[in-house]
């Protein structure tokens, strides 16, 4: 097992697999921190990259080591994020990563909301999604999904769906129409409350790298 | 459901860690109150911050009909009574406790029973009670026998001074989220509309913390209010006073964090809070809370702490603490013939404060009879065997198992009445193992 404890490891970073790492290692590239070795052999889960040691994670799981201190910091959407509640300190918002979540219905068969249907919406995000039907006063039968989403409606399963999505065109495919956005989405910087002070020099270190990276991309281009 | 079981080993580690906070509690002159496991709502609920009144878990106790809560933090419990006997002493009052809290908790690790132990000072002004405080805090941490340690210190006066006048609740809520988060872009996000030298001071908030000097130096370049420039001054000065009240190391790692919010609805002054490397939350919670005591009937100063007891563990486990050493337990298994020798044994080494008991099965199998010792917890057992021998076994993870005949004079005087011969021979078989 490795070593949890001790003041000689590195500082733990949790990053999603897939698009987010690679934008993430480029991110952190800038910032001053190496984490290509991570980028390599797809079936190695925990990568040493010197100062940092990078754990490939599910993105849903992310916030789940960095809550009970397996990671230091971690990389995860704020939809993951909005959906577990967790008390994790979410200092940046890294900018990548960028999409939305939003409901959606077949195009060809809207809903009638005057009808006072009972609805029922499909989504990976349950927590979320019955938030929103909340707010909007609706009652409607919440179910939760792994995936495939967009099938929900197509085989009747569903009325409506919740689901993130970058730029609407895999909705389209499927003949489901944007129908509300519920929030903006983007990868956080998340870190534990106990990493933060026990190592306090190091993540305010990562944390103002990070930030100082981010901004000269901000920044109008001379 | 966030509730468990303790068997042995986990319960021993628990239970070593609340003796060692409550003894030291103890040794500092404070005196131990057991309060109830739930009370009257309106009751408890009076003492509790916005927070922990969503976190009580209630019930209709049903043959009173009243409504009726589990205590999600005891510190509004010792306020109560504090209150009402306040009036009669006219001074100090020092309190401790052990015991649990149940907690409903938002997010996905949901409803939780935790154990707690925590000292409360209560008639104490500003600065000594918090420097005692701190420094029992401090000293609690040392006990926990944890590697790496932090202590983490902080006054509610920046915060609240940033989110005084404020009265649009949605952005209230808005600040305050994004405050527990250290989420700058959020805070920036929702002070949008407030002036400018308002939103400054709340971009500050999420950095203020680092190493004391540094933290108190930028706090102090902030164009503040006085009584706000003399909390931040209290806080120095008692960090300074801490120096030689603290051990030497936990002192120099001193943080402080000048815009920590979370969980402290109902501190007034300076806050303090200790982490352990493996436990991943606060394993110590603590603060002054001025205003607690006058919501019971009685206004009075006061501060003070509670430790996570599972995260202790949690942290202990994490940095290899060794598990509490286990006192040797002996097992007496008699042939049927000798039970009643076996019951006079076990008395005697009861007197001697050796723990044991008579084996209720029978002893024909000895490999089986280990066995079940070991599994049980017994790191010793003492066949009385039909015609009058007996062999003493020391059955021990790390000793192996050995067998040693009982000298037959040894048994004779221990079955007169004399134990000394009978636990000088377990520690002899105990060396004589660990030896090998």
């Amino acid at each position: 097992m490795m070593r949890r404890a001790g003041p000689h490891r590195p500082l733990i970073v949790g990053i999603p697999k897939g698009r987010i790492l690679k934008d993430a290692a480029e991110l952190f590239a800038r910032a001053g921190y190496d984490i290509e070795p991570a980028l390599g052999d797809s079936r190695k889960l925990v990568h040493e990259c010197g100062d940092v040691r990078v754990l490939i994670l599910r993105s849903q799981d992310v916030p789940t080591y960095v809550d009970y201190g397996a990671a230091d910091v971690g990389i995860a959407g704020s939809d993951v994020l909005e959906e577990q509640r967790r008390d994790l300190y979410e200092p940046l918002d890294l900018g990548i990563g960028v999409c939305r979540m939003v409901v959606a219905e077949p195009a060809d068969e809207p809903v009638d909301e005057g009808a006072h249907m009972h609805l029922r919406v499909a989504s990976k995000y349950p927590n979320i999604t019955r938030e929103y039907l909340q707010r909007r006063g609706i009652t409607a039968d919440v179910i939760k999904l792994a995936g495939a989403i967009e099938l929900g409606p197509l085989t009747g399963l569903c009325d409506r769906i919740v689901d993130i999505t970058e730029t609407g065109e895999t909705l389209r495919q499927n003949g489901l129409a944007e129908v509300d956005t519920i929030m903006d989405i983007s990868s956080r910087l998340v870190v534990n409350p106990a990493s933060l002070k026990l190592r306090q020099r190091e993540v305010s270190e990562l944390i103002e790298l990070l930030g100082g990276a981010l901004a000269t991309e901000d920044s109008p281009q001379a | 459901m966030g509730v468990r079981d303790f068997l042995p080993d986990a319960a021993a580690r628990r239970r070593d860690i609340a003796e060692r906070l409550l003894s030291l509690f103890e040794q500092w002159g404070f005196e131990r109150i057991m309060t109830p496991m739930f009370e009257c709502a309106d009751v408890l609920e009076r003492g509790l911050g916005k927070d922990a009144r969503a976190a009580a878990l209630r019930f209709v106790e049903p043959t009173s009909g009243e409504v009726v809560a589990m205590r999600p933090d005891i510190t509004p419990q010792v306020a109560r009574i504090a209150a009402t006997r306040l009036g009669d002493v006219g001074g100090p009052l020092r309190l401790c406790y052990e015991g649990a809290v149940m907690r409903l908790e938002e997010g996905p690790r949901g409803q939780r029973e935790i154990l707690q132990a925590g000292a409360e000072l209560v008639g104490a002004p500003p600065p000594a009670g918090d420097v005692e405080a701190i420094a029992l805090a401090a000293a609690a941490l040392a006990s926990t026998r944890i590697g790496e340690l932090r202590l983490d210190l902080g006054h509610m006066a920046l915060v609240r001074h940033a989110l005084a006048g404020l009265e649009d609740g949605e952005m209230l809520g808005a600040l305050e989220t994004a405050l527990v988060k250290k989420d700058r872009a959020g805070i920036a996000r929702a002070s949008a509309g407030l002036p400018p030298e308002k939103r400054e001071l709340l971009d500050l908030l999420p950095g203020l913390y680092g190493p004391p000097a540094d933290v108190l130096a930028r706090a102090r370049a902030i164009p503040l209010p006085e009584e706000v420039s003399a909390s931040i001054d209290g806080l120095s000065s008692v960090i300074d006073q801490l120096r030689d009240l603290v051990d030497e190391e936990l002192y120099a790692g001193i943080t402080v964090d000048l815009g920590e919010v979370r969980g402290f609805d109902y501190y007034t002054g300076i806050r303090f809070s200790g982490y352990a490397a493996g436990a991943g939350e606060a394993v110590l919670q603590g603060g002054r809370y001025d205003q607690l005591l006058s919501r019971y009937g009685q206004g009075a100063r006061a501060t003070g702490f509670a430790v996570d007891i599972e995260a202790v563990a949690r942290a202990q486990r994490a940095c290899d603490t060794s598990r509490p050493a286990r006192r040797d337990r002996v097992l007496v298994a008699p042939s049927e013939d000798r039970t009643a020798e076996a019951a006079r044994m076990a008395s005697l080494l009861r007197g001697e404060s050796i723990p044991s008991a008579v084996h209720l099965g029978d002893q024909d199998d000895d490999a089986a009879l280990l066995r079940y010792a070991r599994q049980v917890g017994f790191s010793r057992v003492l066949m009385l065997d039909a015609g009058g021998g007996a062999r003493a076994y020391c059955v021990d993870k790390d000793a192996g198992q050995q067998a040693r005949p009982v000298k037959a004079e040894t048994l004779a005087a221990a079955t007169a009445g004399a134990a000394a011969g009978l636990s000088g021979l377990f520690s002899a078989l105990a060396l004589e193992a660990r030896g090998r």
